[in-house]
């Protein structure tokens, strides 16, 4: 059971790379965090380094009370699971999991007692004399958080241990390393670029864009509540629409949103300057309203997708997405009015690209 | 950028200098396992060569003082010694009969068997045969075939009538005769490198170029010969070096003989160097083979195997 | 299926031709070693009128050729482990430990592929003789290894580097430390290259003539290859025994090649392609 906190941590590789930027970070005792970002954005490298896989160029990192800096991965009360699930091939799936403790010098006795224990709760004691070569895809994933259980580590790291797994296989692997946080309910960190996973996994999401932190919130927070550009954009599927728009502050203190001859009154905490800013809406929070419809657009193209269907619509010149019941009937080159959630727009700098608007219905805090 | 709260508190000093440095073991296990093979190495493998290029500067027996110093009088012997000149004629005679007939030869076969039929692993692996025989054997045999009295050739001169012929007692026909050797028992060798680069062309591209409309012939000269260049590229090299180092088997066929006529650049070290106990002037033969090895490997590898593994890290 | 160079017939008379090249003249040695030193003149080719077996017999029951293949084998199997040994544990250290002069010392290693073992034998045999090794096993075995290191090192670095960077991430998080990642991990998993390089070795050093020859004087230290050659300078006109001795000595080579021709091909188009 421990805490992991980073303070200042930065990873630079010789002169050229500079991974991670100066992170601060705490993960609290028994949490589920989830590292996420685009690829090349130093969350795994940032696991690595709370393993002791990478070395520290700059700052602190503690498990518990300790500092680990200059620990050995063995000494640091951790175990790993990998995206490649990283099994020796030539030891049978109970040597594998009991290959830890035989190298930290477990009596014999002990090592299978354990290795029963573990098996038993993933179901893989039918297979325990079986090679990795011999397993599903799902199989050896198992074995691979046996290896890790076995040990029972203070922390958990999980780099992107679904990703080699077809879509169905994911879905059943999420719930079963879900459990087993509940079971064991030790800190975990798990890295990841996959969001579903994020969302259905976190207790805190930690979103990471180019070597920095750009947000860290529970998974319903970074959804509703993005702090940039970036990660509205990061997080959500279909992306979030950005529309170029102008703020306009009244005399009364009255604002709203310009967009072109349109002007839509809104509501809120506004942190900026009248003039442009990105609006950001989801495509689900995009209405086809011919009534009270604020906005005029034309229907580019229409992708069923199911129950519902993509529109991508031309609004003023600029692209946007709605996500629309498919039972409307609409055609392409068809002109719709467009109605936004206005409880649920983002407004961005353009400069700085950082969230610059507050929805008064939907404060949280 | 912030500055960071006492840092590393426990890891000061020289332990922990060391302990950082040797994370998991690892300078442990540098100087554990790497010096072994590097003292061998140097010791048996380069300071020799370095220690050739001395005694190559001296009159020596190997016996007693090394203090006859003579310059270059050694390499000046030996670039005068005829016998030398038609060892250097010898290794450009073995060098050419292997790239334009040896490598030609295994490459037919390699055309001819590479793919995967059981037939044809029978073929390859009897093609394959010599190369894994010592070459002493290898001499052995043939020195019976050539056997005047006894082998193959003496059953055609018989068979015809006439005088029986004394091959690797001629002085016109002994080399020659080393050469066929050559070829029997290295073309299989070139052959398996040639066949596993063509086993590794793509089938889409062959197929491709039958649906362009080419002929066989079309295919191979033009598809599949290109493509395994640079397996053409090693054996070269391979040839090559493998003439300079020849040795063991001209020992039981001719011993260089008759009249000295059949020596290869390593024969002639041999004879003229170790079993005479010339301790100088055979260093300076090696020291020769040497640097003749060294600027052929270096401009073929500039030349053709640029980025290729060649002797790079 | 067309898909040679030759249609099918014309294929299959130049395999023969082929073969009649590389098998008659093997064909012949065996045979020739049963037949009479008479028979063997007028039919050098053919199956023996009657078969002699004694020739064969006074081989096998010869004493000094057990004992020379005995000695091969020790130099032969000695050279493999330590080659493989010390070749292995060099080349894991270019393949996972980073230090400095990695890239010159690894460079240097390469040289050895280049240098004739002949220019050095001269001063080789002087410091095998300094260090006493004159008529010795170890004068043969080390030098060999020597000379054998810098290909082992190749193909053996080219092997490590293709395992999976993250067995080593595992294995430390096991707590598994370099060394044990090299003999718990490295090396079961390395059996293909290992037999591949052993073989190469093996041969290379079964079939070893100069150092021999150089190095030991002591007919009882002879390996095969100068009790082969001095069997023929005993019996020079004696051609059927000597081709009874021939085809005898020649029985471990291709049987070692019948069961290890897997390795040698894989050498041949992993290592040798690629090197």
């Amino acid at each position: 059971m421990a805490k992991v906190e980073f303070h200042q941590v930065h990873k630079k590789y010789d002169h050229t790379a500079h991974i991670v930027k100066g992170i601060d970070l705490t993960i609290d005792e028994g949490e589920f965090v989830v590292l996420l970002g685009p690829s090349g954005c130093g969350k795994s490298t940032t696991l690595r380094m709370i393993a002791g896989l990478e070395s520290i160029s700059d700052g602190q990192i503690t498990i518990g009370d300790r500092v680990v800096n200059d620990l050995e991965p063995k000494e640091r009360d951790i175990a790993m699971v990998f995206q490649s699930y990283a099994l020796y091939p030539h030891l049978s799936v109970e040597q594998n999991i009991g290959f830890g403790l035989r190298i930290s010098g477990e009596d014999k006795a002990t090592i299978r007692r354990k290795v029963a224990d573990v098996a038993e709760i993933l179901e893989l004691t039918p297979l325990l004399k079986r090679k990795p070569a011999a397993l599903s895809g799902g199989q050896r994933q198992r074995v691979a958080m046996g290896r890790a259980m076995v040990r029972t580590p203070s922390v958990f790291l999980f780099d992107e241990p679904l990703s080699n797994l077809d879509a169905k296989l994911r879905g059943s692997m999420r719930s079963e390393i879900r459990q087993m946080h509940e079971r064991m309910k030790r800190t975990t960190v798990y890295v990841t670029h996959d969001q579903v996973e994020a969302m259905t996994l976190a207790d805190k999401v930690i979103i990471m864009n180019q070597g920095h932190i750009a947000q860290i919130g529970s998974p319903r927070e970074v959804f509703a509540h993005p702090n940039s550009k970036f990660v509205a954009s990061f997080i959500g599927s279909p992306t979030m629409n950005f529309i170029d728009v102008q703020i306009a502050v009244a005399d009364s203190g009255q604002l709203s949103v310009l967009l072109g001859d349109t002007q839509v009154p809104i509501v809120g905490d506004y942190r900026g300057q009248a003039g442009a800013v990105s609006l950001g809406i989801r495509p689900g929070d995009v209405y086809i309203d011919e009534h009270s419809g604020t906005f005029e657009a034309e229907l580019l193209s229409y992708e069923l997708l199911g129950a519902s269907a993509l529109c991508c619509f031309s609004l003023q010149g600029q692209q946007i997405n709605a996500e629309i019941d498919a039972a409307i009937p609409v055609k392409v080159g068809q002109r719709c009015r467009l109605a936004f959630d206005l409880e649920k727009i983002h407004l961005f700098d353009t400069q700085t690209e950082q969230a610059v608007f507050t929805p008064t219905n939907n404060n949280m805090k | 950028m912030e500055q960071s709260i006492d840092v590393y508190p426990e890891q000061k000093g020289l332990g922990g200098m060391w302990k950082r440095i040797n994370q998991q073991g690892k300078m442990t296990t540098l100087l554990l396992f790497l010096p072994p093979a590097l003292f061998l190495f140097t010791l048996f493998v380069i300071l020799p060569l370095g220690e050739a290029s001395i005694y190559s500067l001296y009159k020596w027996n190997g016996i007693g003082e090394l203090d006859n110093f003579i310059g270059l009088k050694n390499y000046e012997r030996v670039a005068g010694h005829s016998v030398f000149s038609s060892a250097v004629v010898n290794t450009l005679k073995i060098v050419g009969v292997s790239l334009f007939i040896q490598l030609p030869l295994a490459m037919i076969c390699a055309l001819c068997v590479y793919q995967k039929k059981w037939s044809n692993t029978v073929f390859r692996m009897m093609f394959f045969l010599p190369y894994i025989l010592a070459e002493v054997v290898a001499g052995l045999i043939w020195r019976f075939i050539y056997d005047g009295n006894y082998g193959l050739i003496s059953s055609f001169t018989e068979f015809f009538g006439l005088e029986p012929i004394f091959v690797l007692a001629d002085r016109g026909l002994a080399f020659t005769a080393i050469l066929v050797v050559i070829v029997w028992k290295y073309f299989g060798f070139h052959m398996m490198i040639f066949i596993a680069a063509l086993q590794g062309i793509s089938k889409d591209l062959i197929e491709a170029a039958k649906i362009d409309g080419a002929s066989t012939l079309q295919t191979t000269l033009l598809i599949k010969i290109p493509l395994v260049r640079h397996a053409i590229v090693l054996s070269v090299f391979f040839s090559v070096l493998g003439a300079l180092q020849l040795f063991d088997l001209i020992m039981p066929m001719t011993q260089g003989g008759p009249g000295h006529t059949s020596h290869s650049i390593v024969s002639y070290l041999y004879t003229f160097g170790i079993s005479r106990m010339h301790i100088g002037f055979g260093s300076a033969i090696g020291v020769i083979l040497f640097i003749a090895c060294v600027i052929f490997a270096f401009i073929y590898q500039n030349t053709f195997m640029n980025n290729k593994a060649g002797g790079k890290s | 299926m067309k898909s040679s160079v030759l249609s099918d017939w014309k294929r299959l008379c130049f395999l023969m031709a082929v073969t009649g090249f590389v098998m008659l003249p093997l064909l012949a040695t065996v045979l020739g070693g049963f037949k009479s030193i008479g028979e063997l003149q007028t039919n050098p080719l053919g199956l023996p009128q009657s078969w002699e077996f004694q020739h064969y017999a006074s081989i096998l029951l010869d004493k000094q050729l057990w004992v020379a293949m005995k000695n091969s084998l020790i130099m032969s199997l000695t050279t493999l482990a330590l080659t493989l040994l010390g070749g292995a544990m060099a080349a894991f250290t270019f393949s996972h430990i980073r230090f400095v002069g990695k890239r010159y010392i690894y460079s240097y290693f390469m040289l050895g592929m280049m240098f004739p073992f002949a220019t050095g034998i001269l001063p080789l045999f002087i410091k095998i003789k300094d260090m006493g090794l004159l008529d010795s096993y170890m004068g043969v075995i080390v030098p060999q290894v020597a000379f054998g290191l810098a290909m082992a090192i190749l193909l053996f670095r080219s092997f490590f580097e293709q395992l999976p960077a993250e067995l080593f991430d595992a294995a430390a998080v096991d707590g598994c430390g370099y060394s044990r990642f090299f003999f718990e991990i490295v090396l079961p998993l390395s059996t293909p290259i290992l037999a591949t390089v052993g073989v190469f070795v093996l041969v290379t050093s079964w079939n070893n003539y100069l150092l021999p020859l150089v190095v030991i004087n002591n007919p009882d230290l002879y390996p095969w290859t100068l009790g082969i050659m001095q069997f023929q300078g005993e019996h020079a006109i004696a051609w059927n025994k000597v081709l009874a001795y021939v085809s005898v000595s020649v029985v471990p080579s291709v049987m070692f090649f019948v069961v290890a021709q897997k390795y040698i091909i894989a050498g041949l188009t992993g290592g040798a392609v690629k090197g």
